[in-house]
Parts: C-alpha cells; structure tokens; sequence
C-alpha cells in the first residue's frame, strides 16, 4: 500500500496528459493545482512513514526508493510546486501559450522527483537530461525572443556536456561495480571504506560526477546559463533559482557514499565552491542589471552549497539549498507580482512591496542602522565564539566552521545591503533579512545534528572525517574573510571610482579591477563569440 | 578490401560531396540504402571492423557537423545525420548498435520528410527565414522538435537510450571517449541549430504558414510510434 507513494514522479505526467486533452483555459490550473496537493499530501504521508517505521519504501523493482532524503526534498518541491503553480494560474493567463506553459511545468517536476527518487543510475541520468532539456523550453518559453532563445541555447550546452561526463561516470560505475542500484552501490561504497580496499577509478568517477554537478548548479566557470536566463516567465526564474539550480547538490547528496572514498574530490568541491563563492558575490555587486545581479546573487550560494559538500557537511548543503530556496522563490514571485500589478495599474500597487520599498520614508539616524547590526550579527558572533571555547568537537567537525563562515558572508553581504538601501528606504528591510538571517544560523545549530542523524544515520560523522580539510579550512577562511573585507572596503568606495577630474588621472588597477568585475570576467563575451550557432 | 566496402556502404566516407549539388533530395534516398545494405551484411556475416574504418569514420563525421553547421538544406541535413554517426557503426558491435541505427535511420527519414513538407509549401527544403514554425504551424512544428530532440541524444527518446545501450557494452579505451565526444556534440549542435532556426524565433510575415495535412499528421504519427516501440525496448534493455 505504501508503494503509492512511489506514483508521485508520474503524477505530473498524468497532469500533463490531462492538460493536453482540455481545452477549457480554466480547467488546467484546477488540475494542476488539484493533483500538486496531491503530490504534497503523498510526500507527507511517505515522510511520515519513513520517520515513524524507519524503513525505505522500495518500488518498481527497486529502480524508485522513497527514502529520509526523497522524505525531505519531496515535501519541499511539493509545496514550491504547488507555489509555483498557483501563481502561474494567474500570472501566465494573459501569455500565450498557457497550456503549453503548464505542460512543460509539469514535464520539469516530473523529472526533479524523479531525480530525487530514482535508486537507478540510469533512471538518475534520465531524468538528470530530461530536466535540463524541459528548463530549455521553458527557459526559452518566449520562443518569438531572440535572446531567450540564445540565453535558452547556452543553458542547454552547458547542462549537455554536465550530461556527457554524467554518463561516462554513470558507465565507469557500471563498469567497475557491476550495479545501477545506489542502494547497492551505497553498501559497496562503505565497505570499500571500512576495508581499506579502493578502487582507483572512483577518483576518476567522483570527479566527473562533482563536475557534472557543478555545471547544472552553475558554479564558476560553468555559471554563465543561470544569470543570462532571466528573460523567461518569473515562475519558471523562481523554479530554476529554487528547484533546478540545486539538483547537483541533489546528485551529490545521493553519492555520498562514494564521495568518502575519494576526499580529494571533496577537497576540489571546496575550492571551486570557496572560488565561486567570492568571485560571484563581487560580480553581483558590480553588475547593474538587477535580475543578473540575481542571478550572480544565486551562483554566490551555489558556491557555499559546493563548499559545504567539499567539507562533508552533506546534511547543511540539504538544509542551505532548501532555505535559499525558499528565499529566493519569494523573492523573484513577489518582483514578478509587482511587475505584474503594475501593467495593470499605472501607479504602483499599494502592497507590501510598495510600503517596504517605495513609500517615502522620514530619513532615519545612521546610528538606527549600526544599533540593528550590533543587536542582530553581535549575537552570532558571541554564538560563534563561546563554541569555538566551549565544543570539544569544534576541530573534529567542520560544521560550525561553515556555519561560521556562512554567517559572515551572509553579514558581509547585508552590510553591503545596509549602504544600498540605507537612507531613503525602509529598516523593516534591513530588520528583516537580519532576522532570516539569525533566523537560519540558530535553526540549523539546533536541528543540524537531527538533521544529519536523519539522512545519514550512524554513518552521519564519517563525512567530517573524510572530509580532511580542518587546517586547510582555516587557512582558506582566512584569505576568505581577508578579500571579502577588502572586497567591502573597495565597494563601499565605489561611489569615488576615480574619474578624471581636473586632469587627475585614474587609479589604474581599480578601474582594471572594476572592469573584468563589471564585464563579468568576460565570460558573456567568451559564448557570445564562440557559440553563435544559438 | 572488405573493410574500404563497409566504410563505403556505412557512410564512413563523405562521398555526398560528389553528388549533392544536384541530387540533394535523391542523395538522401542513395545514403539510406547504402546503409540499410551495410547493416544487413554486418548483422549476416558478423563482419569487424578494425580502428583504420573508425578513423576515417571519425574524420567524416567531424567534416560532415562541419558541413552541416553551415547548410539550410534539410535534405542535405537528413542525410548528414547518418554520416555524423557514422563512428558507432564501425565502434559498437552490431549485435548492440542495430535497433539504434534503425532508430536512427527512422529519424532522419522524419527529417527528410518534413523537408519534403517545406519545399512544398515555402517553395524549397531549406530553412532559412522561416521561422517560428511551433508558433505558426504546431502540428508540423511539434514534429520537428521530437525529431531533433532524438537527434540531438535525449532520452527518453530511442537514439540516446539505444546508443546509451551500445556503450555500456562496448569496451572503453581513449578511441571510445574521442568517438563519444565528437558524435554527442555533433548530433547536439547540428540539431539545434535547426531547432532554434526554425522550430523557435520570430515568425517570417511575408510567409503563409501552412500546418501538416491529415496524410503528413498519419505518416509522422506512424514513424513517431515506431520510435516510441524502439524506444521502450530500448529503456527494457538498459534497465534490465
């Protein structure tokens, strides 16, 4: 009976089929919606089934499994379906192409829960390209657009050679292990660890797998599909942004097991996470088209999603995908409201967004401003600090370095937002993000350790071990914390870039600086040469 | 000699270039048979292949993406499909690679027919200047993406699991990952450059788009069903 649970991946194509055969515009929302609470229901009872009997629910000769991690991502991208949805029923209605839009909406959950679902290597690369060809289409929804098309294009190279590489690991595996099934493979993995006893080649495979993953969760060089790909519909940035973007987290999550074996490829997921973590966050500050900005903004987080995989911390990379997420989706939904309110009103719509962001506001003492940040960062940091004191474990287990470097980035960057919307705009703003903020670091001091028992069991510590960075780690936070204060130094002064006054010449090095930052590394200029074929 | 034979039939050699300029349309006819005949003499007397035929192979599948990249022609573009895949014919053994030649072969006569379909109504096979087609001509557009999505290696589309197939089985060595590469991006890049050509971007005002006829709508549907019979069979093996 509870082997139901394991319909969910195909109840979007049951949507989509239905869809197909209506015609009556009002109808397909309906369904969509029906079944999507549906799936959400389903995905609540599994998690309960999971959590309360402790057993996996295996189907469809165990090529499907609804296991603690499916129990987690499901409900989450259940209830952002369901999100989605609801919104695309009224936001779309005047597009063309509604039905079409809602097709291919359901083609793209069905592959995400069959990725999340999926025991089978081969049922994982399926939907892994199914995925990636149905955010084509979407991506690529205004197909009359030529630069949808072009950004669409760019998208789906960059997700083709991640499925290149996905597939060669996928029959190295095969190869090497004579089993699909990642249950199994998960069994070999273990004792492969406990005996000792290594194959060589699953360097090889982690590597091409951690590649793979990085190039569908746009981690630099690799990111340049995510920010280009604003133009389509807002559902469909909130769904790539929220949903999409995570899957090679998603992916990595699945082949932990393997990833203990291979602690360099950890260690190279750090660097590019920490790399991309840096150069992303700066590149956002410096480019001055806000859903770009957006974009660079979700490529930054994808590179502490990396960096936490590269420190074995599994379970936060789960947790971070989630919660940004869910911040992210709000975001790009509530702009896409906005925008969507305002072609019908000619003045801007009296909401939430237009008190918190348009509304004049009396202008407010600096000092309100400086008292929010002590009484907000000031307790993460004594946080920090009495458990750098106090835990035995703060070495052994590199969580709370993360988490310690999360929430400095994660200030640094709201600093940077305090001198963006300081002055004219509204503190609940900035009392807001603070408070998510906070919010998020507490939450996961005191679920994480649940959390990880959760997914990964008695095996939930072994990562940290593996993960064999604790000097490295420290090093790099170092240098880290040491750009992001230059980097935060250089920005706030960008309002006295030097311009040739008075015949004084500018700073070279700046504006070289300023230059590559603004031309995004040139990456743009890079697939605009070389990729015209799109 | 044996080998210089199979080459030839298998479309290892790009002897299109002989002919083309006059013959597109009838090209594609020749290339199909000569395939078809190949095929059957590797399935009936197990013929090998040595790595020279994989070679030649290799460098007329790179020339042919060239040449395809450049051309408008969707007769010319039907039939250098089966000369940019020509590598797997020789790489894989036959016993694996047949249902997806056939698959293959199924496309590509899809392709050819809706060039049949545009010099008929936009007065000539090539592509260049209609576009929009899912926009204007859906029934006809919605074709034409099945076709190059499978062209272009997505499952679950029969090319890509039936040659997912034919790796799995085939022994990996440097000449393996060069072949791979060069026909997964080959197929890739010729079949959405059409795809964005044509299918997507702005409708041509100065065109009169015509959607498919019942008797087209009944043809691809059949061709369609095929490959969605081969596809199934395919995903039974891989999974199996």
């Amino acid at each position: 009976m509870e082997n139901i649970i394991l319909l969910i991946p195909f109840i979007p194509l049951i949507i989509t089929a239905l869809i197909g055969i209506i015609d009556q515009k009002e109808t397909i929302p309906k369904i969509s919606m029906f079944f999507s609470a549906l799936i959400a229901v389903l995905g609540l009872i599994g998690a309960f089934y999971i959590v309360y009997f402790d057993k996996n629910i295996y189907g469809f000769n165990d090529l499907l499994v609804f296991n603690e991690l499916s129990a987690i991502l499901v409900v989450y991208v259940a209830v952002l379906g369901l999100v989605i949805r609801k919104y695309s029923s009224k936001y779309m209605w005047d597009e063309k192409g509604y039905k079409r839009f809602f097709i291919l909406l359901n083609f793209i959950f069905s592959a995400i829960y069959l990725l999340i679902m999926s025991n089978h290597l081969v049922v994982l690369a399926i939907a892994w390209q199914i995925m990636s060809l149905s955010l084509y289409f979407l991506v690529s929804f205004n197909i009359d657009s030529k630069s949808a098309v072009k950004f669409g294009g760019w998208t789906l190279l960059i997700h083709k050679a991640a499925d290149l590489l996905f597939i060669i690991a996928v029959i190295l595996t095969y190869k090497t292990y004579h089993t699909f099934y990642l249950s199994e493979l998960s069994e070999i993995w273990l004792n492969q660890f406990s005996t000792g006893n290594i194959d060589t080649v699953v360097y090889v495979v982690g590597f091409l797998f951690l590649i793979a993953a990085m190039m569908k969760s746009s981690i630099i060089p690799f990111h340049i599909w995510l920010p280009y790909t604003s133009e389509g519909p807002t559902p469909v940035s909130a769904l790539m942004h929220a949903g999409v973007v995570n899957v090679g987290g998603i992916v990595l999550n699945k082949l932990a097991y393997m990833l203990i074996l291979t602690p360099i490829v950890l260690n190279i997921a750090f660097a590019f996470g920490l790399f991309t973590a840096i150069f992303a966050s700066m590149i956002m500050l410096t480019t001055p088209d806000i859903k770009r900005s957006l974009g660079y903004s979700t490529v930054g987080q994808m590179g502490y999603m990396i960096m936490e995989v590269g420190l074995g911390a599994f379970s936060l990379a789960i947790y971070h995908l989630m919660v940004h997420g869910i911040f992210k989706a709000s975001l790009f939904l509530e702009s896409g409201s906005l925008i969507h309110y305002a072609r019908h009103d000619p003045n801007i719509p009296k909401r939430l967004s237009y008190e918190t962001f348009w509304e004049e506001k009396a202008e407010y003492s600096k000092n309100i401003f400086w008292l929010i940040a002590l009484f907000t960062v000031l307790p993460v940091i004594i946080f920090g600090a009495v458990k750098f004191l106090i835990s035995e474990e703060f070495f052994q287990f590199n969580m709370a370095i993360v988490i310690l470097a999360f929430a400095w980035l994660t200030g640094t960057q709201l600093f940077l937002s305090f001198f963006k919307v300081s002055k004219s705009d509204s503190p609940k703003v900035i009392v807001g993000l603070l408070v998510s903020f906070v919010l998020i670091v507490f939450t996961y001091e005191l679920i994480g350790r649940g959390l990880e028992k959760f997914l990964y069991g008695e095996h939930a510590e072994l990562f940290y071990h593996v993960a064999s960075l604790n000097v490295s780690v420290i090093i790099a936070l170092a240098l880290l914390v040491l750009i992001l204060i230059v980097g935060w130094i250089y920005m706030y002064k960008q309002h006295f870039v030097d311009i040739e006054i008075n015949g004084e010449k500018p700073n070279k090095v700046k504006w070289v600086f300023y230059k590559i930052l603004s031309r995004e590394a040139y990456f743009p200029d890079l697939f605009m040469r070389f990729f015209k074929i799109f | 000699m044996k080998e210089f034979l199979m080459v030839l039939l298998l479309a290892g050699l790009p002897y299109y270039v002989f002919f083309e300029k006059k013959f597109s349309e009838k090209f594609f006819y020749v290339s199909f048979f000569l395939i078809l005949v190949g095929l059957s003499l590797l399935w009936f007397f197990n013929l090998q292949c040595n790595y020279v035929c994989i070679f030649i192979a290799l460098a007329t599948s790179i020339f042919t993406t060239y040449k395809a990249i450049k051309t408008t022609n969707l007769y010319k573009l039907s039939y250098y499909f089966l000369f940019i895949n020509s590598p797997v014919y020789f790489l894989f053994s036959i016993k694996y690679s047949v249902y997806f030649i056939i698959s293959l072969l199924i496309t590509s006569l899809g392709l050819f027919l809706i060039g049949k379909y545009y010099e008929r109504n936009y007065g000539s096979p090539n592509f260049y200047g209609i576009g929009g087609l899912a926009l204007q001509a859906p029934i006809a557009g919605l074709f034409l993406r099945i076709y190059l999505i499978t062209l272009a290696l997505y499952p679950p589309f029969p090319n890509a699991v039936l040659l997912f197939n034919s790796m799995l089985k085939s022994e990996l060595d440097i000449v393996w990952y060069t072949v791979v590469v060069v026909f997964f991006f080959g197929n890739f890049f010729v079949a959405m450059r059409i795809l964005t050509n044509t299918v997507f971007g702005k409708p041509n005002k100065n065109v009169f788009y015509i959607d498919f006829n019942v008797r087209e709508k009944l043809i691809h549907t059949l061709l369609n069903i095929t490959l969605l019979v081969i596809g199934i069979y395919g995903l039974k093996e891989v999974l199996q």
